[in-house]
């Protein structure tokens, strides 16, 4: 064959690749004629990549959300982000086109191809494909595990007779008595961030969620094992959950960073209150019902009117973040561990007596500090003794009146998450990263038990 | 940085470094859009060369390059890796495009090489296949590193984002770990679903991740993160980091702009292995002007010279670059050596072909010596017989070296600078305290104390500052922290502040030794006694008794530990580097330090001491900023750094003689006037380079050139401004103006030597110069009453302003006008000589 004169042959070159270029980037619906595009199939990869990160529930930059269909339908602050058939007034082509888009901020621009893509699907209709199950995380039966799961959290019912532990997807929950297994609970959330026991023992709510995408409280009857109620509050996960003294209301924080009351049964929200700064994390309630404190990590420990939702104070000076935080079990007063180590009791009320030389006036007690953030913190039920995890892996224990410790326990392979008092005082429950629970005599440190929560099966089938 | 207003960033402008830590594709898609010359045609090549020559295989992730050296005819060396083809000549390693060979069987085997028309082998040996698990130390910090995750403006920012902190670029692993692990109940990991874990759908954008997709899908990094999970997610021991860094080739000369050039970064590691983390580690250039670097290669833009900078888990290293451009026609002539200076400085000039200016005139060498030494230009007189002393020209400038460095004039100078980097300012030290300690520190220059005792003096000050005025360093310093950042960076030229918050971004300095250094000043203690404030009529004012009374500096015993802020754990003084010796049980911790820091065994005392002198002389140091030593801050002729070095040691630190030698060299007596061959040196000091006089040389000499001395608040009638004990006695707005520093930071940085328009019209409109040049009785009105030869006015203005005779040409031009003009010609020649750049620069 006769060669071809150089610049012929790279011209040739340059074509061939530039086409298949354009061809290897287009899917294959488009090329097909008669497939439409795809909303869920062809857009939806495109904006995960490109857009979600700003437009989202969690952030809705410009009040948009690409997320999922339901949140891209609503119009943005500028209207609507597309108008279906018309791309010339669809906004969304307007950002992301053009030799310098305006979108995405970060990254690459989308390429002609995406957008002519996007295009279409707009001239299409801009229909939505999405599947019904799309966004769900439910599950049918209990997972199986291969590997254990970390105990995020732990409760005993008020009345001794049940401990609850967090699985994956699953409460799971046992009889104190021998630790046999009770029940397996398996709700829509895939991590249990904490877990509270009605006064009567007889339901037990569940802070959970699936981190970055969904926050819901359950509530579940725990003599029928049946799941009372489900609450989707929030897009991402919720982590603390408490019952008021007359068991009507539940406050619940999270780390969409609001404080709310919900009225239990119905769901209804009774109050909500925005001041924290960053996600809060727990919640106590007084004794009175009418006031109740949360803890954040925008180091708060704020005071709020349960009714109003009325801000009263910080209780707290504000030093680190309150990782975790539990009232007295009698008094007014509340323990906080911090991310920084600090392990501190305050009282719970006003703040309003500090002064310049002194700002920091509802400081009860102030615990040896601990070597990293404190994972967990508990009172033993007649507020004796204190209990704080530490990442180490110890958990160490404190006599509440005059700070000294007393006992650490050790052998937990990795830090411990969760801490629960039987309510007779003579049980410390321990929930750890090496997925086990054990269980100590507080009065001696001595380990009396140890419980592996989930089955473990051999066969690899739930693959990693 | 909109967390906090850096230091660094502010004083240094160190912008660009912060932004190559962003994340990396934007960094990159920046440098790309840069017009880089094309690529230089490949020149003929008699043999190719591997860099390392064969290469040993440990596991199966064990992938490593080499770089591929074509040897040009006449010997030179250009790298051709970018242009080389590879072929694996069995199946026991595989190798990609870009030359990854990654071992799959046991055994020997060889790559086969082509490139620039030559052909060569490479062996490799394997010597295992295997995957060894993954380890949070060696594997997992370096892509936090690398993909960005932990870099400032992301999850490294004081507060992290999101809700998410690590710590910056990963300088804390057990941090990290805890971070990734632990927090919030191990949210970030699912044990269960490895897939669903919350630090695998980040990056990868499964879910909305506002820091876009970090992590490609099935990348090896995401594959890493996976299998380090799935294995339990466990920390090792922190031994498992790197300890130093290879990087080839060790040397890099490029002939020409556009050409490229590879690195290999090697990481080693205390159990005796090592690893090609060339894919991992951070590489970028300190000056795009010269030369862009992205990922592992660079593209020279230009002639010239520079480092590329490369950081891999807190392990800093530097390759210097010299891009030589097109030289034909260069031929080399060596300047004369006058001293142990100009050697290494002609080397240096000659690996770069740069042709040095010219000798400088006698009249040039007496302006730039005089304000050099003493802070003011030579008066008409002293010019006078200098010029007409028939002395040999380099006999006459040594002497009139040794006479300025014994003057009065040359202690008033340095103790002014002394002053600036002691932070001698009434608002720390009182206005008594300030002309104490000023007079001390003259007194020493006086005396040339050696510099070792000198500092030692300082550091280890204690009583009344009355009776030992040194000890109002401390006190002006106060606390521990100020006094670890200052006196490392004063007396080391070592920043310690960015270790204060986490491990120095750019060196090896960590956060722990930020403390443990300051634990040596933990129990220095201040108190006010009782001389002076006895003494005051208005006995219950608190500020007129700090202003005059004394200072008693204290070791305080039971005071004093200093605590790390991350854990609150009491910190022991240690060095950072190099031998403390033992301490007695009750020693003052500061006498050890001080042993430490001044001893001939500390490399940092000499040499940065030799460097910020040589940047008073020359204009810039041969580490530059000269109060900034670290890896990515090379020195731009490090055999005349070591040499001074060595001199001033082995001299007994003795300030005098190093500035004596500075001066005698042939090196500072060069032209400022540059040649075809050197115009565009800046960093080789072949020609001298102008430098704008400093505010208090300014003011001094407009003074010589007038006679007319401006008064100041508080200070005798005739007095120079560099007397002032600070800006807040004497002074005024021209000083300020005009850059004299507040003395409130240990950098150099603080006294300002730009040109703006504010000190343009200052000069041209100000009331400062206008008023010397028109003082009734100053020098140009006598004179113009004395002397009635126009000529000889006009020589004498020139001669004050500029210490330069005029030209015959310039005289001719000049007419002063007749009668009461004449005054007023008089004075215009010499504000309009007072305001040009012959004035403004020491040239």
């Amino acid at each position: 064959m006769t060669p071809l004169p150089v610049h012929l042959a790279s011209f040739r070159l340059r074509t061939l690749s530039s086409l298949a270029a354009l061809t290897l980037g287009w899917p294959a619906s488009l090329l097909a004629v008669d497939a439409p595009v795809s909303w869920f199939k062809d857009i939806t990869p495109l904006f995960k990549r490109s857009c979600n990160g700003c437009h989202n529930p969690n952030k809705l930059k410009g009040e948009i959300d690409t997320s999922s269909y339901v949140g891209f339908l609503k119009p943005g602050k500028n209207g609507p982000s597309f108008v279906p058939n018309d791309p010339a007034k669809s906004l969304v082509l307007a950002e992301i086109t053009g030799k310098e888009p305006s979108m995405p901020k970060e990254g690459d621009a989308l390429t002609v191809a995406e957008t002519t893509l996007i295009e279409q699907w707009i001239r299409e209709g801009a229909k939505d494909d999405t599947p019904v199950d799309a966004y769900s995380t439910r599950i049918s039966a209990p997972p199986t595990y291969t590997s254990q799961p970390v105990v995020a959290a732990l409760a005993i019912s008020p009345d001794g007779r049940w401990l609850a532990s967090s699985g994956y997807h699953e409460v799971l929950v046992f009889e104190t008595e021998g630790l046999k297994p009770y029940g397996r609970w398996v709700g829509e959330s895939t991590r249990i961030e904490s877990l509270a026991f009605s006064m009567d023992s007889r339901s037990l709510a569940v802070a959970a969620g699936v981190p970055a995408r969904l926050g819901e409280v359950q509530i579940w009857n725990v003599e029928t094992g049946h799941q009372s109620v489900a609450w989707k509050i929030s897009a991402d996960s919720v982590y603390g959950v408490s019952w008021s003294p007359s068991g009507d209301r539940l406050a619940v924080a999270g780390a969409d960073k609001a404080v709310r009351v919900l009225a239990y049964p119905s769901g209804k929200e009774l109050m909500r209150f925005d001041n924290h700064s960053d996600w809060s994390l727990q919640t106590a309630w007084l004794p009175s019902g009418t006031r109740l404190i949360s803890g954040s990590r925008d180091r708060a420990i704020k005071l709020i009117d349960a009714t109003s939702g009325q801000f009263i104070d910080d209780i707290n000076k504000l030093l680190e973040p309150i990782t975790c935080l539990v009232r007295h079990p009698k008094e007014e007063t509340v323990l906080y561990g911090g991310g920084e180590g600090g392990l501190r009791i305050y009282k719970a009320k006003e703040n309003q007596d500090r002064t310049s030389g002194n700002n920091d006036v509802n400081l009860v007690r102030d615990f040896e500090r601990q070597p990293g953030p404190v994972q967990a913190v508990a009172f033993s039920p007649d507020g004796s003794r204190i209990a704080a995890a530490v990442p180490n892996g110890e958990v160490r224990l404190y006599a509440a009146a005059n700070g000294q410790r007393t006992a650490t326990l050790g052998g937990h392979d990795g830090a411990v998450f969760s801490l629960c008092f039987s309510p007779d005082g003579t049980a410390l429950y321990t929930g750890s990263f090496d997925g086990l629970i054990r269980r100590f005599d507080p009065a001696t440190g001595r380990l009396t038990a140890i419980l592996q929560p989930v089955p473990i099966s051999t066969a690899n089938t739930a693959g990693p | 940085m909109n967390k906090h207003t850096h230091p660094l960033f502010v004083t240094l402008g160190l912008g660009w470094m912060l932004a190559t830590s962003i994340a990396t594709s934007a960094a990159d898609s920046a440098a790309t859009e840069k017009a880089t010359p094309p690529a230089p045609p490949i020149p003929a090549i008699r043999a190719l060369l591997l860099q390392p020559a064969s290469l040993t295989l440990e596991d199966g992730r064990d992938t490593r390059r080499v770089l591929v050296i074509g040897e040009r005819t006449d010997g030179a060396r250009i790298d051709l890796t970018g242009d080389a083809r590879w072929t694996a000549e069995s199946g026991g390693v595989s190798v990609d495009a870009e030359g990854r060979v990654t071992g799959l069987k046991l055994g020997q085997t060889t790559v086969t090489v082509e490139a620039g028309g030559k052909k060569i082998e490479l062996p490799v040996n394997v010597v295992g296949t295997q995957l060894k698990s993954v380890g949070f130390v060696r594997d997992i910090e370096p892509i936090l590193s690398k993909t960005g995750c932990n870099a400032g403006p992301c999850h490294g920012s004081a507060k992290g984002k999101n809700g998410f902190k690590l710590s910056l670029r990963g300088y804390d692993p057990d941090y990290d770990y805890q971070a990734l692990i632990n927090d919030l109940g191990g949210r970030r990991l699912n044990r269960v679903r490895v897939d669903e874990s919350l630090m695998l759908q980040k990056p990868l954008s499964d879910v909305p991740h506002e820091g876009r997709q970090a992590l490609r899908p099935g990348s090896l990094n995401h594959q890493l993160l996976k299998q380090w999970i799935t294995e339990g997610a466990r920390f090792e021991p922190l031994s498992a980091r790197a300890t130093n860094l290879t990087v080839l080739p060790a040397i890099v000369e490029i002939d020409l702009p556009g050409r490229r050039q590879q690195f290999i970064i090697l990481a080693h590691y205390s159990d005796g292995t090592t690893r090609d983390v060339t894919d991992d580690a951070v590489l970028s250039s300190n000056n795009e002007e010269i030369a862009l670097v992205k990922n592992r290669t660079l593209t020279a833009l230009r002639r010239g010279e520079m480092a590329v900078l490369v950081r891999y888990e807190g392990l800093y290293s530097a390759r210097e670059v010299a891009v030589m451009g097109d030289r034909s026609g260069f031929s080399f002539a060596a300047m004369p050596e006058y001293n142990g200076i100009d050697g290494p400085v002609n080397a240096k000039l000659k690996r770069m072909r740069i042709l040095p200016s010219d000798l400088c005139t006698d009249a040039e060498f007496l302006r730039r010596v005089s304000l050099d030494l003493t802070g003011q230009p030579p008066d008409v007189e002293r010019l006078r017989a200098f010029l007409a002393d028939p002395t040999e020209s380099r006999k006459k400038r040594e002497a009139v070296i040794d006479t300025l460095l014994g003057s009065k004039a040359y202690g008033e100078f340095w103790a002014n600078k002394f002053a600036d980097l002691l932070q001698c300012n009434s608002e720390n030290l009182g206005k008594k305290g300030v002309w104490m300690f000023r007079g001390w520190i003259e007194g020493q220059l006086a005396a040339n104390r050696p510099y070792d005792q000198f500092v030692r003096d300082l550091v280890l000050a204690q009583g009344s500052t009355f009776e030992n005025p040194a000890g109002n360093y401390l006190r002006a310093l106060r606390d521990p922290s100020k006094m670890t950042e200052d006196i490392s960076q004063t007396f080391l030229g070592v920043r310690f502040n960015c270790n204060k918050c986490h491990d120095h971004p750019f060196e090896r300095w960590t956060q722990n030794q930020y403390y443990e250094l300051g634990a040596f000043f933990g129990q220095v203690a201040f108190k006010q006694g009782t001389l002076g404030r006895d003494l005051l009529i208005r006995g219950n004012e608190t500020y007129a008794s700090e202003q005059v009374s004394e200072d008693i500096v204290y070791r305080n015993y039971n005071g004093g530990d200093v605590r790390h802020p991350k854990n609150a754990a009491v910190m022991k003084p240690k060095v950072p580097y190099g031998h403390l010796r033992a301490q007695t049980a009750d020693e003052d911790p500061r006498k050890a330090f001080a042993d430490w820091l001044t001893s001939s065994d500390n490399p940092y005392f000499a040499r940065s001491t030799v460097n910020r002198f040589w940047s008073y002389f020359f204009g810039r140091g041969i580490i530059d900023p000269v109060d900034d030593i670290r890896a990515g801050n090379p020195p731009s002729n490090p055999e005349l750094l070591a040499w001074l070095e060595k001199e001033f040691v082995a001299g007994g630190y003795d300030l005098r003689q190093l500035m004596r030698t500075l001066c005698n060299s042939r090196t500072y007596q060069l032209s400022i006037i540059p040649n075809r061959w050197n115009e565009d040196d800046s960093v080789n000091f072949s020609h001298a380079l102008p430098r704008r006089l400093s505010a208090e040389q300014l003011l001094d000499a407009v003074s010589i050139a007038t006679g007319h001395r401006p008064s100041f608040k508080d200070m005798p009638a005739g007095a120079r401004s560099v007397t002032a004990p600070d800006g807040m006695v004497g002074g005024g707005d021209f000083l300020a103006l005009f850059g004299r520093p507040k003395r409130q930071s240990a950098c150099e940085c603080e006294r300002a030597g730009n040109v703006t328009l504010a000190h343009t019209l200052n000069l041209v409109n100000g009331p400062t110069l206008g008023d010397c040049v028109t003082a009734s009785g100053n020098d140009i009105a006598r004179l113009v009453k004395a002397e009635p030869d126009d000529r000889k006015v006009i020589e004498h203005v020139y001669m004050a302003c500029l210490s330069r005779p005029p030209t015959s040409k310039e005289i001719d031009a000049i007419q002063l006008g007749s009668g009461a003009e004449r005054l007023a010609g008089t004075q215009d020649l010499a504000w309009a000589l007072l305001n040009s750049p012959s004035f403004l620069f020491n040239r």
